[in-house]
Formats: structure tokens, sequence, C-alpha cells
């Protein structure tokens, strides 16, 4: 019953390992795509500036507001990929001291 | 009379609960409460209304003449002074103080490090002095560059990517420490002993070792720098 106890811990654990490692991987992939939306809104902007026809300039203004949409998506998204990495962390920590505690009772 | 706003006072004109939309721009206050573009005082679902717009401005798809068709109401009271916190600022979000600075700064000890170490096997190799004096000015020059280089990084990392430790950066970080480590001990050992190649001792293996040491160390770093710069994470 004890070592049933304890292997359903640990597969738990193991889990919880699992799921922080994707969260970080998800966690790189949208923080390293943040400059890029930035930049490229830059890119925009600036060709809006230089830009001398109406038509161009309403299409460098839609593409330069579609790149901030893109990155506030991303920022909201990154917020809530690192409370969910807090969260499971802190239920690794759970299970961990749980498991402890089956060993040494 | 001109009407003076304050900066808590410019707040109020938010556009929210039938309130007027002010927008300050150059100390200049404007009422933009007839724009279709600022409706509910939400501007492009960013820029919020009863704040000075100076500074984001400058990254907005346009410029100041949109200001043109608007009244002006008054003017900030506080900002008529020199704003140099706001323009630091603006340096810094705008003119490149940030990734991109390092992608510049990164390419310096790459050459240089890699450089020295194919000058000491020349060294090696053919035994003309002319390479190794070569290597050490080299080496010089790369293990000045390194921690400008990482200082940059460290810079990029923190304002582009918020600062936020991934796996990469964590990567990035601890391999920096071997090459400032070596690079510094490297420049030391040949400053102290130039002759340091040319005397076959213990010492000078462990000094070619470690210049040779460089060029991996330098390789596997600007591979993960590639990686963030073209977006490949994993």
């Amino acid at each position: 019953m004890e070592t049933n106890n304890k292997k359903e811990l640990q597969g738990m654990i193991k889990e919880l390992q699992d799921k922080i490692n994707e969260l970080q991987d998800m966690i790189e992939a949208i923080l390293l795509a943040i400059p890029r939306e930035r930049e490229a809104h830059e890119y925009y902007a600036n060709a809006y500036r230089e830009a001398t026809s109406e038509a161009s300039r309403k299409m460098y203004s839609y593409l330069a507001e579609q790149e901030t949409l893109h990155e506030t998506t991303l920022r909201k998204r990154l917020d809530e990929l690192q409370q969910e990495l807090v969260e499971t962390k802190i239920k690794l920590e759970l299970e961990r001291m749980k498991l402890k505690g089956e060993r040494g009772g | 009379m001109v009407k003076k706003f304050s900066k808590e006072e410019l707040k109020k004109f938010d556009g929210k609960s039938g309130a007027p939309i002010y927008v300050a721009y150059k100390n200049k206050v404007y009422d933009l409460t007839q724009s279709p573009l600022w409706k509910f005082g939400i501007h492009a679902n960013t820029h919020k209304a009863g704040i000075d717009s100076t500074e984001s401005i400058l990254n907005a798809p346009h410029g100041e003449e949109v200001f043109e068709r608007y009244s002006v109401v008054g003017e900030l009271g506080e900002e008529s002074g020199f704003d140099l916190e706001g323009k630091l600022l603006r340096v810094i979000k705008t003119g490149g103080m940030d990734r991109r600075i390092h992608r510049m700064t990164s390419h310096f000890p790459i050459s240089l490090l890699m450089t020295a170490s194919l000058l000491i096997l020349l060294y090696e190799y053919i035994g003309n002095r002319s390479f190794e004096v070569a290597a050490y000015y080299t080496l010089s020059l790369g293990v000045i560059a390194s921690p400008i280089s990482v200082l940059s990084g460290l810079w990029g990392w923190k304002i582009s990517y918020l600062g936020v430790m991934t796996k990469i950066f964590k990567r990035k970080i601890l391999i920096s420490v071997p090459l400032l480590v070596i690079g510094f001990v490297c420049l030391i050992l040949r400053s102290l002993y130039p002759d340091i190649l040319v005397e076959k001792l213990l010492l000078s293996w462990i000094y070619l070792i470690m210049v040779l040491c460089l060029t991996p160390i330098v390789i596997t770093l600007g591979y993960y720098g590639g990686k963030i710069t073209f977006l490949r994470p994993f």
C-alpha cells in the first residue's frame, strides 16, 4: 500500500517536472519573439514616416498597429505562463515534501 | 492667459465617464475629444488619454502633425525644464540601446579570440615569432572586448527580454564566466612572461591550451546568440 503511494507520488513528481520543462520552453519561445514584434513595429512606423502616398501610409499604419497587438498578446501570454510556472513549482515542492514524509514514515 | 496643467490634473481628462480627452505633447495640451481614434480615451488599443505622449509618439506610426487638427487647451505646467530622465529613457528604448548593441559588440571577441588561437597554432607549426606576438596583440584586444560584449549582452537581456531567466540565457551567462576568467588569465600570463611559448615549460602548455579553449567557448556563445537572434529556441 505504502509502495503504491510512493509510486503514485513519484509519477506525479515526474509529470510536474515535465510540465515545468514544457512551460519553460514556452516562456522562452514567447520571450524571444517579443523584441521581433517591437522591431517590426519600428520598421513599419519608420516606413510610415517616409511614405508619401496616403495608400502606403494607411498600409504601414495598419501593419504597425498589428505588430503592437502581437506584442500585447505575447506579453499577456507570457504573464500567464510565468504565473502557471510558479504555481507548478509550488505543487512540485509540495509533492516532494509528501514523498519525503512517506519515506520518513 | 494659457491654462497650466499639472500631470495630476491632466490625468482627470482621460475620457472616462464622459470626461474630455486631453493629451499632452511637447508641453502643449490638446483636446482630442472629437477624435474618432480616441474613443473612450484609448488610442490604438494601447495609449491612454490624460497623459504626456511626447515619448510614446516616437514609436507611433505617425508624426506630431496629427495634433495640428486639434485645439490647444493649455500647457503642461511642470514640464518646462529639461527632461533628462525622459530623454535617456527614449535613447534606451528607441536608440538601439537594447539587444542590437550586443549583436554588434559580440562579434569582436569571437573574431579576435579565434584569430589569436589560429595565430598561436601557426607559431607552433612554423616557429616564426611574429605569429606569437600577433597572437598576443589579438588576444589582448579580444580579452578587452569580452567584458564589453558580456555587459552589453546582460543589458540587452534586461531591456529586450525583460531579464527573464530561461535555459538559453542561463547557458550564455554560465559560459561567459570561463570566457572572462580564462581570457584574463592568459593575458596576465603572457604579459608577465613574454617568452612563455618560447621556453617549453609546463606553464607554456597550460597557456597554449587555455588560449585554444577560448575558441570553442566563443563559438558556443555565438551559437546560442544565433539561436536567439534567428529564433531557434530549442
